[in-house]
């Protein structure tokens, strides 16, 4: 455990001082995630109004860590410019001292929608008999997380024709 | 990558910024030490709005909202800018206006104390369990 952790639980038997301080928490970490989520999607903070709906000096202000008036509808909002999920749940105060410690870049990026759910198919190979017997095999791996990785085509046949079959982009 | 935090010492090797914040309410603590905590571990790489600018520009603000509005005076280094910060002066905003009114300078003042004399000037950050 780090020294934060273990400093953690000694002062939050204190019941004022520790809903106070993962209160300042709460603000910093939603606003911190918003520049992090924007960040990781190359957007300015201009792209990210329009895409929200808001204008630049609002996504500024709901950037500031000192911000507080945070409403759901605006969560949602932004939740679905990110394409991610909003999660609102309640928390013990263990749970919130391990975020607390591993508060990090790493820890808020989150995947889109599409980028996230992970489409995989493997189809078995399949033999397409034409009338001239000719054979047309086709394997077709598609194994993806990430949107840019490969399909993989091998493809054999005769005369009856060429098939154009492309990467996946 | 985390950053030294430290505490401005006086001529009679008093830790004034310990006495100042052991002189705040536990919420307000509270809310400090969570950004202090930010700042040691992060510096200014994650979040906005962590330190304010003041009037001076090596001078920055803490800004705690509450019942009583502070403002805890910080500077980066002064002895190695990329690596650490350094507590300085404690002080409180009324109807936008800093008590005691001259805190910024004071702040000044004690970060060129430390330049001045870095061993004998601040100590590690004492936390307050």
């Amino acid at each position: 455990m780090s020294g934060l952790h273990n400093r953690l639980k000694k002062e939050f038997k204190d019941k004022e001082y520790a809903h106070a301080y993962v209160d300042e928490f709460l603000n910093a970490s939603i606003a911190t995630q918003i520049k992090v989520l924007r960040e990781q999607r190359k957007w300015d903070q201009k792209e990210l109004a329009t895409k929200s709906g808001m204008k630049q000096p609002r996504i500024s202000l709901l950037e500031n860590i000192n911000y507080y008036r945070w409403s759901i509808s605006t969560l949602k909002k932004l939740a679905e410019a990110f394409d991610v999920t909003l999660k609102v749940s309640f928390e013990s105060f263990s749970t919130r001292i391990n975020d607390i410690d591993n508060f990090n870049r790493e820890s808020l990026e989150k995947l889109s929608r599409m980028d996230d759910l992970s489409f995989s198919e493997q189809v078995e190979p399949k033999v397409l008999a034409a009338a001239n017997k000719s054979i047309l095999i086709v394997n077709q791996i598609v194994t993806s997380k990430m949107s840019s990785t490969p399909q993989i085509y091998t493809t054999a046949d005769d005369t009856k024709g060429r098939y154009n079959l492309q990467r996946a982009a | 990558m985390s950053y030294k935090l430290y505490d401005y010492v006086d001529d009679r090797d008093n830790n004034t910024i310990k006495d100042w914040i052991l002189n705040l309410q536990k919420p307000e603590r509270g809310r400090l030490d969570l950004k202090l905590a930010l700042l040691e571990k992060h510096g200014l790489n994650l979040g906005t709005g962590l330190l304010t600018d003041s009037k001076l520009s090596h001078i920055k603000e803490i800004k705690i909202n509450g019942r009583v509005a502070l403002r805890l005076m910080v500077c980066k280094g002064p002895i190695e800018n990329d690596k650490e910060f350094t507590l300085l002066f404690g002080a409180i905003e009324k109807d936008r206006k800093l008590i005691p009114n001259d805190a910024v300078q004071r702040a000044e003042k004690r970060r060129q104390e430390i330049i001045a004399k870095p061993s004998s000037r601040r100590c590690l950050h004492e936390w307050i369990a």
